[in-house]
């Protein structure tokens, strides 16, 4: 095939890019405790995470799963990549049944652990965003806000990366109306 | 008649609110041609969903630590209640708010979660309140929402802001309820470049501020619209001069056209308006490109109920702009 392949999560300049958010985030917000990144290829989370530690290591810097498709956390548990079994969900934007290799030992350097969320929490927070801050988010979107409601990243400031708000008009109406969509 | 706030009042103010507002981004709206230059001031990202906290906030800061301690009052559709409510709570003393009985249920949940006290009446006492001047007769600190001053200059702050981020804009649409906000923000974006463009902006079913510039004079019209955030029939006869002296026209939004907006703003730029919120960009859509030029919208809050929203959203044939 003809063209430059861009790799959608390991490569470096991809990585560099989502690492701005983490600067962006450091200047608004100096004195933040954690941390969460949704958490699919790993590309978003290692990127904010190498900016956050480079200027502060300090911070909490943690990713985030769903319970339907948590690798990251069973790999970060048995030391080595595993494979899972999935179960499909209307989070589409993270969620395969595998880490890749290659960014596990960057995640397990960079990160704090993965915070697993329940589909649940997950449809809560994309209502209470939509109703109490006025902002759409898909599934993975708002899976660190349902991580952070939970308790899972402690007490103190925490910033939650809402990373994105692709979600169809028939689901977010399911969960308006408070159902599994 | 009003006076048009100083550039030094609204600089003062600005400096005042800091640590409590939000200096809103202005985000280029999605839909449409890229050539569009729209942009979006999302006050819906202030602590109580509403550029209201601007200036209920500076208003009640100004007040003497007696006048604080009677305690708070004003009149509200719900945003304004939620604003003083917050402001309240923070400086510790009471708040109570005269709302009509028909305003949406999530703005009273919010005002009491916020500490305040809702007040429901039917619809024409809370207009009778106003123009009789009733709170005279009420042991509390009334903040008059559209005519306090200090309300005025505290919601220029975002005319400020406007001109800060965006120094070229040619247009700004302003959705227009009592006037509060348009008083306040055309007047600090005029002070800063008078050649700025201000377009008021109502729902076409309840142009009070329209009526009033063709009569003249102040008329009191009927109100039947969506947006019950602007749901106001008449422009008090203080502010009438003012505003109109500082309104380059003002532009009718039909309702169908509200309900796309919203479908718009929400697809687009994933953001969630109520009917007012929606007013100014959908009276922006509705200018060719090349007259309105370079354009801020105000997207001023975001109180709608999840059942209201899911009716916009599923609509027969619903389309966006």
């Amino acid at each position: 095939m003809e063209g430059l392949f861009i790799h959608a999560f390991s490569d470096p300049d991809v990585m560099a890019g989502n690492g701005t958010i983490g600067l962006e985030i450091l200047e608004d917000l100096p004195d933040v405790n954690s941390v969460v990144i949704p958490y699919g290829g790993g590309g978003l989370s290692c990127g904010v995470a190498s900016a956050l530690r480079a200027l502060n290591p300090k911070i909490k810097v943690y990713a985030c799963e769903v319970e339907t498709a948590a690798p990251l956390a069973a790999s970060l548990n048995a030391g080595e990549p595993v494979e899972i079994s999935q179960t499909p969900s209307f989070v589409d934007g993270i969620g395969v049944h595998f880490v890749f290799p290659e960014m596990f030992s960057l995640a397990r350097q960079l990160l704090d652990g993965s915070l697993v969320t329940s589909l649940d929490g997950v449809v809560s927070a994309i209502k209470i965003m939509a109703e109490r801050n006025h902002v759409i988010a898909e599934g993975a979107g708002a899976a660190p806000v349902a991580a952070a409601l939970a308790g899972l990243a402690g007490a103190g400031k925490i910033v939650c990366v809402v990373s994105g708000g692709n979600i169809d008009a028939e689901k977010l109406a399911k969960i308006l109306g408070g159902d599994m969509p | 008649m009003i006076k048009r706030p100083s550039l030094n009042e609204f600089k003062a103010a600005a400096n005042n609110l800091e640590s409590i507002i939000v200096h809103t981004p202005l985000i280029p709206y999605r839909g449409g041609d890229n050539d569009a230059k729209i942009l979006l001031k999302p006050e819906i990202l202030q602590a109580v969903n509403s550029f209201k906290l601007r200036g209920v906030f500076n208003a009640v800061a100004s007040l003497s630590a007696e006048e604080k301690a009677k305690g708070v009052s004003t009149v509200s559709a719900g945003n304004t209640a939620q604003a003083l409510a917050w402001s309240a709570r923070y400086f510790g003393i009471s708040a109570r708010s005269i709302m009509p009985d028909t305003a949406p249920l999530p703005k009273i949940e919010a005002v009491k979660a916020y500490g305040g006290i809702p007040v429901l009446i039917p619809i024409s006492e809370v207009f009778r309140f106003l123009q009789e001047h009733l709170w005279e007769q009420e042991p509390y600190s009334f903040i008059h929402p559209w005519t306090n001053g200090q309300v005025l200059i505290g919601h220029g702050s975002l005319g400020l802001e406007i001109m800060d981020d965006a120094p070229d804009v040619d247009t700004v649409f302003i959705p227009v309820g009592g006037g509060g906000l348009l008083g306040g923000v055309g007047s600090a974006i005029k002070a800063v470049n008078p050649s700025v463009r201000i377009y008021a902006v109502e729902p076409e079913g309840c142009p009070s501020l329209r009526s009033a510039v063709d009569h003249g004079q102040p008329i009191t019209v009927e109100c039947k619209t969506i947006c019950d955030g602007v749901a106001v029939p008449y422009i008090t006869d203080e502010m009438f001069p003012f505003l109109n002296e500082l309104i380059d026209d003002v532009l009718l939004v039909p309702e169908r056209t509200v309900r796309a907006a919203i479908r718009s703003i929400l697809w687009h730029n994933k953001m969630l308006a109520e009917p007012a919120g929606a007013l100014a960009l959908a009276a922006a859509l509705q200018v060719p490109p090349t007259h309105r030029g370079k354009s801020v919208c105000l997207v001023t809050g975001g109180s709608i109920s999840s059942e209201l929203m899911m009716e916009i959203l599923q609509e027969e044939g619903g389309h966006v702009i």
